[in-house]
């Protein structure tokens, strides 16, 4: 944990439990669907890094399918430049599978966000696993990512009721606060 | 252009404030670029500071700067054509483009 520059080194992730649940609400419809959906974090990097906004993509520029959720660069880049004067960066970008398997695919490895302390979460089961235990909990560290194993991540992500994460919706032309239709 | 114009030209040269952010990083990219350098230069030491590169898997990663909303097709194009002259600040985003290939 020796990153510096744009990515600063982080030891603990401290993330609002109102952070899952919003997660688990905004991804629930396209579960009950049978496709992919997904939500990212932002919140302030740092040795101990706090999730404080959970953006749900949606609409335009956004594919939700059975094996596949995928984000276009024109949501990231209106996320960024929301994200921008508020001080918020990505921390992690979570996303479900249909299924019980929350492993890693090659595309859950490699169609993604790949800088170092990135996180990656998968919740299985469309979305209904409301225990974060059984959700798969990766890590982009050494060029790739890998899981957290149960001690580390019982040593370093913190879910916390002490503070509050604001839900956002973002399309290809704006983010607005509130929870999705 | 005459010797009198290019002085000219050079008395109204105004170093251009760049900015470029990238969504997981907590710093900008920022650097003084002369008007007349191409968005090539400003995209690749951006893209050089945030420790990314564009790369071929199964499927092919681009990176690309946005200005104003818009993406920036043009990298031969200058500072200056970009955003017009003596305008001392630019600000971008990056953003990566995922290409998919073969499954």
């Amino acid at each position: 944990m020796t990153q510096d520059g744009p990515y600063p080194a982080i030891d603990r992730w401290v993330i609002p439990a109102d952070a899952l649940s919003e997660t688990l609400r905004g991804v629930g419809q396209a579960g009950q669907r049978g496709v992919e959906s997904g939500a990212l974090w932002l919140g302030r990097r740092g040795l101990r890094s706090i999730v404080s906004a959970v953006v749900l993509p949606r609409g335009e520029g956004v594919i939700e399918l059975p094996q596949r959720w995928h984000v276009s660069p024109e949501v990231y880049g209106v996320v960024s430049r929301w994200a921008s004067p508020r001080s918020l960066v990505l921390l992690a970008m979570v996303h479900i599978h249909g299924d019980d398997d929350v492993a890693m695919s090659w595309s859950d490895r490699n169609r993604v966000v790949q800088v170092p302390g990135m996180l990656s979460i998968i919740i299985g089961n469309g979305g209904t696993d409301g225990d974060h235990n059984d959700w798969g909990w990766y890590l982009y560290d050494n060029g790739a990512y890998r899981p957290l194993s149960e001690a580390e991540r019982l040593n370093r992500i913190e879910i916390t009721t002490g503070s509050h994460a604001a839900v956002w919706v973002a399309d290809d032309a704006t983010v607005t606060e509130g929870v999705p239709e | 252009m005459s010797t009198t114009e290019t002085q000219l030209h050079k008395d109204h040269e105004v170093p251009v404030k760049t900015e470029v952010d990238y969504l997981p990083a907590t710093q900008d990219f920022q650097h003084e670029y002369d008007d007349e350098t191409q968005l090539s230069t400003v995209r690749a030491e951006a893209m050089t500071f945030f420790g990314v590169a564009d790369h071929k898997d199964r499927d092919v990663h681009e990176f690309f700067l946005e200005f104003e909303g818009k993406r920036v097709t043009n990298l031969s194009q200058t500072l200056e054509q970009l955003i017009g002259r003596d305008r001392p600040h630019a600000k971008f985003n990056l953003v990566e483009q995922i290409t998919p290939g073969a499954r």
